[in-house]
């Protein structure tokens, strides 16, 4: 469009007044040379004259409303209010005489002076129309974002980076050639199911938080955490060592685990104390430099100034800190490191790390860092004494004065003693006479056993009370009373069976047929009656079967007491009847009576096995001995334990009878119990339960003297006989007697063991008591011990301060085998006296306050155990005390608070809960009790989690509605709120949960056209100007979309929504600040991209790749140079005339090579000066703009040229005639491009167009393809149409600068109006151009000049009235 | 040269099946496989000297171009001289593409006017009978900016739904593929729908005449996917006939945009045969690629230069790339031959024409290349060789009249045509 007529042609037209038209043509050019002045009425005198009449002889011939050749009829044109129907048309008019396409060459031709006139008359016609409706809004066709205007919005919408838009179709350009022209703006089915799916989209990226929603580009709770956590790091890491994150340790390395979860979250205090030390003159001085010292060290702030109130408090602090005060203010810079060293160390006896995964376990840590309080007012120490300890052996009690000094630390010993398995406990202190002791009872006694032996011996065979005969006899009783229970012979002693079930259990398992005894639970003992195998539950019971079924606690027990006399053998077995679970069982046969005690035979059995018994042995029993058979749950590992049980007992001698257990019982077992056995003998079988008992040992070697003495006597042997075995017993015992058999060496040494059946150290003992031993430290007290009594025994006292003495004390207490030193006592826990406890204790927490031993848990996530139930694990109460300002703490709560929310914590507890409870029914049944008391817990936080839940849900929806607003840029109606929430709700009655009805109202606030498109409400009224003005909010909009292509920020939207009017210096101070927004980049863009051809040559495909093969991984670098420097040409406000003029270019290392420039190294960008001479700097030396205007192979003047005239120059040209000649794509051989082109522009034909175009390329020409300057130089030579001569990039734009300034500068005025206004720019925009380009070159042609005159415009603030005609 | 404003479409377009009186009742049979049609474009024209054919039948020679075709020489139609008028006066690319299927004049300056193309004017009409009204595929993204005072809208689109609104193509197989069978709309979508058609219908109160058209475009997207979630799963009552092939027999391609061409074009025409055969749709345009086209062929060693810097010069590699063009109309065309529709094959079901919008890379539109195979539901007869250069009525868009007369539907007038091609 050639609204403007070029000042050249002016000139020309001037001197060429012919002498035909003087008169008449005097007054129309007089009132070209006035300028805009001219009115209609002047115009209507002149029309029929200058333009009726020379239209009628040049052009109607043709263009006659017969003919309308061209589609074009001339002829309506009869007066001048025809013409003003149709100005447009008289643009072309213009154009086609000014390029003298028209008349045609071969018609009659317009004199000088005719065309002159005719040109004037129309040139000054078409100043009065564009003055008529200057400033007319124009056209405006309602706008739909496009797709960059989409993109940008949702990222200003969301903060986030989303390209939603990345597979839309490709928008169109239209207007002025820019992509924001409704006319171009297409909507389709397909599209608007795009949108919906990109709303959508949009929304799966909202996160829903406890105080709103906000944007992420992740799209799960995952994502979402992660970015959390990342930022709780942050804040972590901004003040404490290490990196706090142990995601990049690997699982198989617990070294590398433990080391990050040593360091991570902690304080180097070193530099703190190093600045204590180094400014302390000046911190003492004044406490308030402390600040600045931090800021100068680059220390945090907030935990120096504690250090500092440490070092410089005037009242006296708890004992520990004051002994570090003390060094502090002593010490020199060297001794820094020990003192740090100090403090490290006392945190690591003051604190003590739990593992986080396992909190909340019964038994575990609460947290992961604990105060340790190694003070107690008392506690138990405990020695084990090696178990092969010979001869004599020393045990130290040692008390320390815990480095205070011992003025108080009267200490109480209590109750030191020596405990033995098995045996009474020994008092410490009797412990060294009791071996001389116990020799001599033991001597004394064993010399008189024939004694004893006869007691009872007597006692038995005449069935009398021991009690009787050994009156009067000087024997030590309770030596008779361990000989009895060794010897087992007297009445007394005869076995009796007790325990009996109390109850019968029928119909187990619902089978009739399985009967038996028990008590309700377990456990019991069951009989199968029938043949078959019977399974239920997880039982299979053998058909005629006796099973057994222990407790945990009690065992299972059958005896068969003996209705017979003599010798028998036995077999049998114990098999698992439950083999689904559990560990098996664990079985013994005992038998105990007269002759034999002792346990037959005993084992275990796993899951699913058995235990067989078939000893060789024949068994001499009395009648009423018993046999038993036990079985119990084996380690107590209760479950499954159901063990089916056979015994066979033969008779060895006289009627050779068989006691079969299963015939015996599965018939009768109910019978009663005890049960009589098949050959009518009463009270034979006993089901029993019994407490777990030790297995029972033989009291009795087997073949010993002692064993033939109780034979004897029980088989009633002559008193002699039974006399002289006793006397042989008695020798046995004797010391230094030689010859003793196997049997009796064992006799021997089970009888005088200390530990023996004579229970010598027992009667050694009695009477002695347990005291307590009192001293004041430092005390050592030692003991000497005799090794064969304590070998193995454990030495445990109780030790404390005196309860009134040592009230003020404190001591360190240790038991020990060697004499301790003073190291000794380190780490031991300190025992402090009832007053001094608390002194300590308050010592302790003032360290433990100051110094934590590390300041959070910056790992977040527990990595300490294989399976947790907890995710994130927040610990940082001392970061927040001690080192972060009040807005970070609020911001840690903040994201914690969030992240809490965001994970949902509380309801994966309850899975993961379920899940480690079900993984340790399998594998961990020792984690169920502790795992089922959290179930409560547990499920009640999830359930308080799911009311917070509810409870947030309205404030999402408030915060959709904020969205909205935003993302519908004005403020809502009570109907859009209406509306919104009426959808919501639609959508929860469709079963929708919460997070997904939000999410789509959200993909339907992003589908409304009211976010689509750029709604403007037309002016109203239907008679008066044809347009008005925009509302403000309106105004925003337009600012912002033109600036940023998206919408208004809140500054400008709050500004601009206050109702007042609104300004003209508050809207400049608005476009200044958002000229200087980093968001400008989209003008650079959207607007000077696209308008230079070049937007997105980022992907340009346009290169021959066997010749240029760098160019694909440069072309990324030139479009960043050339969006770089509009981008700072816009922000920084310079004049328009550095696109042709710069002194500057935007360069990296690649690029920089490239373009033949030195000294640019690295990837990252930066400004360089001083390129003009190197040949850059602007636009016509870029490699985006050189590189696009050529071709794929060679360089193409003729593209050059025609960039410079249409794009730079805004110069209209012809069509270009039809069968234009081919040009070869690459250059020929012997030929320059320029040499090619200049043989292809010679024809007639082509001439005139290229004449025009072609030089401007041919200045070009140093440069090749891909925009390298050439190494040879070429032939930049070239004379323009006009007649200038210029020579290389350099004349070029010297000759723009200065010769073409004004249409450079319309050129530019007019794209950026029309890329401003979205719409071509036309006739009644020409004054508004005309004062752009006035007050450009007023202003230095300061970029913001020409945005400021458009936002004043009336073009860019109004729009037309609804009735207004549309073109 | 004065384009004023076209009078913008009033009636909702997709409301206009059975409104319109151009659509003729069928003379098919209920029984009988529906016609189909299909049309392929390549921009830039084709090699100089290559694109001929001579003499008729299965006898017929083929100049190089044309060479993969010739095994369907007796199902064939070539056609010479038919040209738009109204292309002439921009004369260049964009010109000459965005009227290609509607014979419309062409706004040129800032504005966007073309006509409603064949494709979609038969759409309009009787694509409602098909899940999906018509299929507007592509194997190149739309170009932007404005090229010789013509928008590049025109260089990139020959489907037009109004005269103001090209229709976007689908370039991406996943979509295509998801446009054609995915079924299942989520639940809520409809209530979303309903309320911004609700949002538009308010906002369309207080807007000009001017911005009402635009909105009505909106709006009318809306609804028509509103119905086409509503119409999900319930395919029209069938009578008589029935597809061959109920569901895709192909596997959803990957998401994302192909980064080998061959693979690109390969599933672009796989999607139009399964369309057809599935009866899911009866019309596809598939633009293989922009008239001022930036593909590159790689897979025959071309690839150091784009298509449209080719077509400039009649070279070996350019006959190539025309080549690798039409054996995508021959792929076509071998699988709809290979698919039988009762007594006939799709192909003999379908007319499946090929055309671009010049007939050599020197935008030379005076005569526009045009071949066309299959049988138009036994209509059309094979093995032609028309020649209309030099005839005084030889508008493409009789030739559209022609196509459309085998859908039933017939216009009295259509683009600059009111007569369809006699031979046709």
């Amino acid at each position: 469009m050639a609204v403007c007529v070029r000042r050249n042609y002016r000139k020309e037209r001037l001197f060429a007044v012919g002498l035909i038209f003087v008169l008449l043509g005097k007054a129309i050019i007089a009132m070209v040379a006035k300028g805009n002045q001219a009115d209609f009425t002047e115009l209507d005198k002149h029309f029929e004259g200058s333009v009726l009449s020379l239209m009628q002889k040049y052009c109607l011939d043709c263009h006659s409303t017969k003919r309308q050749k061209g589609e074009l009829d001339l002829e309506q044109f009869a007066k001048l209010t025809d013409v003003r129907r149709a100005p447009k048309l008289w643009v072309k008019v213009v154009e086609m005489m000014t390029d003298e396409e028209m008349p045609p060459k071969k018609k009659p031709q317009l004199s000088a002076v005719e065309r002159k006139v005719f040109l004037a008359w129309v040139e000054n016609y078409l100043n009065a129309e564009a003055l008529a409706n200057e400033g007319d809004p124009g056209r405006v066709v309602l706008r739909r974002l496009s797709n960059a205007e989409y993109t940008y919005t949702i990222q200003d919408l969301t903060g986030v980076a989303l390209e939603p838009t990345k597979e839309f179709p490709v928008d169109g350009a239209a207007g002025e050639g820019f992509m924001n022209v409704g006319d171009a703006m297409v909507m389709s089915p397909a599209l608007v199911q795009k949108y919906l799916d990109a709303a959508k989209e949009v929304a799966t990226h909202a996160v829903m938080t406890h105080d709103g929603i906000r944007f992420s580009l992740g799209r799960s709770r995952r994502d979402w955490a992660d970015e959390l956590i990342y930022e709780i790091r942050s804040i972590y890491n901004r003040h404490t060592s290490g990196t706090g994150a142990t995601d990049k340790v690997y699982a198989w390395d617990p070294n590398a685990l433990d080391r990050a979860m040593n360091t991570s979250g902690r304080v180097n205090l070193t530099p703190y104390f190093q600045a204590l030390v180094d400014h302390r003159e000046r911190l003492l001085k004044n406490p308030e430099t402390a600040e600045v010292v931090a800021r100068e060290e680059k220390l945090n702030t907030k935990y120096f100034q504690k250090l500092t109130e440490l070092l410089t408090q005037k009242e006296n602090p708890s004992l520990l800190l004051g002994q570090l005060r003390a060094e502090l203010h002593g010490a020199n810079p060297a001794d820094v490191p020990g003192i740090a060293g100090d403090v490290t160390q006392w945190q690591g006896r003051l604190w003590s790390f739990g593992k986080v995964g396992q909190i909340g376990r019964e038994g575990r840590a609460s947290a992961w860092m604990n105060p340790v309080d190694s003070l107690t007012s008392s506690y138990e120490l405990k020695l084990k004494l090696p178990a092969n300890a010979k001869g004599e052996i020393s045990v130290f009690l040692a008390t320390g004065d815990a480095g205070d000094g011992g003025t108080n630390d009267f200490v109480r010993w209590s109750k030191p003693r020596l405990v033995l398995k098995d045996q009474p406990t020994i008092p410490l202190a009797t412990a060294n006479g009791l071996l001389a002791r116990m020799s001599t009872l033991r001597r004394n006694e064993l010399a008189r056993t024939d004694k004893y032996l006869a007691v009872i011996a007597e006692a038995r065979v005449q069935g009398q009370s021991i009690e009787t005969f050994a009156r009067g006899r000087g024997l030590n009783g309770k030596v008779l009373d361990n000989w009895v229970d060794a010897v087992q012979l007297a009445q007394f002693a005869v076995p009796k069976a007790t325990g009996h079930y109390p109850g019968k259990i029928d119909k187990v398992g619902g089978y009739d047929d399985i009967r038996g005894w028990g008590l309700p639970a377990t456990p019991s003992l069951i009989a199968n009656k029938s043949t078959e195998t019977i399974r239920f539950g997880t039982l299979t019971v053998p058909g005629r079967s006796v099973n057994m079924h222990p407790s945990p606690s009690l065992e299972a027990v059958i005896y068969w007491q003996s209705p017979m006399e003599g010798k028998i053998k036995l077999k049998g077995y114990f098999a698992d009847s439950d083999s689904v679970g559990g560990n098996g069982a664990a079985w013994r046969v005992e038998l105990l009576g007269d002759a034999n005690t002792g346990t037959i035979a005993q084992g275990e059995f796993d899951n699913g096995k058995s235990g067989r018994f078939i000893p060789e042995q024949e068994y001499n029993i009395q009648r009423g001995d018993l046999l038993k058979l036990v079985v119990n749950a084996r380690n107590r590992n209760h479950g499954y334990d159901t063990t089916e049980v056979a015994l066979i007992i033969t008779e060895q001698g006289g009627k050779k009878r068989e006691w079969d257990l299963a015939k015996e019982v599965v018939d009768r077992v109910q019978e009663s119990n005890p049960l009589a056995d098949l050959f009518g003998n009463s009270k034979v079988w006993h089901f029993c339960s019994s407490t777990e008992e030790l297995t029972t040992q033989a009291t009795v070697p087997a073949g010993s003297t002692l064993a033939k003495w109780r034979l004897a006597v029980i088989n009633r042997k002559p008193a002699a006989e039974i006399e002289k075995l006793a006397a042989a017993v008695q020798r046995v015992f004797a010391p230094k007697v030689g010859g003793v058999t196997g049997a009796d060496e064992a006799l021997r040494k089970q009888y005088t063991d200390s530990k023996g059946p004579l229970k010598w150290l027992h009667l050694a003992l009695n009477g002695k008591i347990l005291e307590d031993i009192e001293a004041k430290a430092p005390a050592i007290l030692e003991y000497k011990l005799p090794g064969e009594l304590v070998a193995g025994a454990e030495v445990v006292v109780n030790a404390a301060l005196h309860p009134e003495r040592g009230r003020n004390g404190t001591a360190q207490f240790l038991v020990s085998l060697i004499p301790p030193d003073a190291k000794a006592f380190l780490g031991q826990p300190m025992v402090t006296g009832a007053d001094a406890g608390k002194k300590m204790q308050q010592a302790y927490a003032d360290f433990r306050e100051l110094f934590p031993s590390a300041m959070c848990h910056a790992q977040i996530v527990p990595v300490d155990e294989v399976v947790t139930m907890i995710l994130y694990h927040r610990e940082d109460e001392p970061l927040k005390r001690l080192m972060l300002s009040e807005d970070e703490a609020d911001e840690l709560d903040r994201l914690w608070d969030e992240l809490y929310f965001v994970s949902q914590e509380p309801l994966l507890r309850v899975v993961s809960h379920e899940q480690l409870y079900e993984f340790a029914t399998q594998d961990r049944k020792d984690l169920l009790s502790p795992l089922e008391s959290l179930r409560i817990s547990i499920s009640k936080e999830a359930e308080a989690f799911r009311e917070h839940l509810k409870k947030t849900e309205p404030i999402h929806f408030a915060a959709i509605l904020d969205l909205a607003e935003r993302a519908w840029r004005r403020p809502l109606t009570d109907t859009d709120r209406k509306d919104l929430h009426e959808l919501y709700k639609t959508l929860r009655s469709k079963e929708l949960t919460h997070e997904r009805a939000i999410r789509l109202t959200l993909a339907r606030v992003l589908t409304s056209p009211d976010f689509l498109y750029r709604l403007e409400k037309p002016g109203q009224k239907k008679v008066g100007r044809k347009w008005e003005q925009v509302s403000n909010l309106e105004l925003a909009n337009r600012l912002s979309y033109f600036l940023w292509s998206s919408m208004p920020d809140d500054e400008l939207m709050q500004l601009m929504s206050v109702k007042k009017s609104v300004n003209d210096n508050l809207i400049a101070g608005q476009v200044k600040r958002m000229l200087r927004d980093p968001r400008i980049r989209r003008l650079a863009v959207e607007f000077a991209c696209q308008w230079l051809d070049i937007r997105e040559f980022n992907l340009d495909d346009g290169k021959n790749e066997r010749l240029y093969p760098q160019f694909v991984n440069l072309r990324g670098y030139m479009y960043e140079e050339s969006v770089r420097f509009f981008e700072e040409l816009f922000r920084n406000d310079h004049s328009i005339l550095d696109l042709l003029d710069a002194d500057h270019a935007f360069l990296n290392e690649s690029l920089a090579k490239h373009y033949g420039i030195r000294g640019v190294s690295g990837p990252q960008w930066r400004r360089v000066a001083g390129t003009r001479a190197l040949g850059r700097g602007g636009i016509l030396g870029m490699g985006t703009v050189l590189a696009k205007q050529s071709g794929a192979s060679r360089t193409s003047p003729i593209l050059r040229g025609n960039w410079v005239s249409e794009t730079l120059l805004g110069e209209r040209l012809p069509k270009p005639p039809a069968n234009v000649p081919d040009l070869p794509e690459t250059v020929p051989e012997g030929l320059t491009a320029r040499q090619l082109i200049e043989k292809h522009s010679s024809e007639a034909a082509c001439a005139k167009c290229h004449a025009k175009i072609d030089p401007y390329g041919f200045a070009l020409e140093q440069y090749d393809a891909i925009g390298r300057l050439r190494s040879k130089t070429v032939d930049t030579k070239t004379k323009l149409m006009d007649g200038n001569s210029i020579e290389g990039l350099t004349g070029l734009r010297e000759y723009l600068l200065n010769e073409r300034r004004e249409d450079v500068v319309r050129q530019f005025c007019k794209k950026l109006l029309g890329y401003a206004l979205g719409r071509e720019v036309g006739l009644s925009d020409k004054p508004l151009l005309d004062s752009m380009s006035e007050q450009l070159a007023k202003n230095d042609f300061r970029f913001s000049i020409a945005v400021e005159t458009i936002i004043k415009s009336e073009q860019f603030r109004s729009i037309r009235n609804v009735a207004a005609k549309e073109n | 040269m004065l384009c004023g404003l076209g009078v913008t479409m009033a009636l909702p377009w997709m409301e206009s099946t059975r409104v319109w009186g151009d659509v003729s009742k069928s003379t098919k049979k209920a029984s009988e496989a529906p016609t189909r049609m299909a049309i392929l474009f390549a921009g830039c024209g084709f090699h100089k000297h290559e694109w001929w054919a001579k003499g008729q039948g299965k006898g017929m020679q083929l100049g190089k171009v044309l060479a993969p075709l010739s095994d369907f020489r007796d199902k064939m139609i070539f056609i010479r001289g038919l040209y738009n008028k109204e292309a002439l006066k921009g004369n260049i690319h964009s010109s000459q593409t965005g009227n290609l299927l509607s014979g419309a004049p062409l706004a040129s300056g800032g504005r966007i006017q073309s006509g409603t193309s064949v494709d979609q004017y038969v759409a309009q009409r009787i694509g409602r009978q098909n899940k999906v009204p018509s299929l507007v595929l592509g194997c190149e993204k739309a170009n932007p900016g404005v090229h010789k005072n013509y928008s590049l809208l025109y260089s990139s689109h020959i489907s037009w739904s109004s005269p103001n609104t090209p229709t976007p193509l689908e370039v991406y197989p996943a979509l295509a593929f998801d446009r054609l069978f995915k079924n299942k709309a989520q639940v809520g979508d409809q209530s979303v729908l309903d309320a911004v058609l609700e949002d538009a219908k308010d906002l369309r109160r207080n807007i000009s005449r001017l911005d009402q058209q635009k909105l009505d475009e909106y709006l009318n997207s809306v609804r028509e996917v509103e119905q086409r979630i509503e119409s999900a799963g319930k395919r029209g009552e069938v009578q008589g006939w029935r597809p061959t092939l109920t569901k895709p027999d192909m596997s959803r391609p990957k998401d994302g945009y192909p980064q080998d061409i061959v693979e690109h074009m390969r599933l672009m025409c796989d999607i139009l045969v399964l369309a057809f055969q599935t009866d899911t749709t009866r019309i596809c345009t598939l633009k293989l690629n922009n008239d001022h086209g930036t593909l590159r062929f790689p897979h025959i060693g071309v690839d150091y230069m784009i298509h449209h810097l080719l077509s400039h010069n009649d070279s070996d590699d350019w006959l190539k790339v025309n080549q690798f063009f039409l054996k995508q109309m021959a792929y076509i065309a071998r699988r709809l031959d290979g698919i039988q529709e009762g007594e006939r094959t799709l192909l003999d079901n379908t007319m499946l024409m090929l055309c671009s919008s010049m007939l050599t890379g020197h935008h030379d539109a005076s005569q526009l290349p045009v071949v066309m195979l299959g049988g138009g539901g036994g209509r059309i007869k094979g093995g032609q060789n028309i020649d209309y250069l030099g005839k005084s009525d030889r508008q493409m868009s009789r030739l559209f009249l022609s196509m459309m007369d085998k859908m039933d539907i017939r216009p009295e007038i259509f683009g600059d045509a009111d007569k369809p091609l006699q031979e046709i």
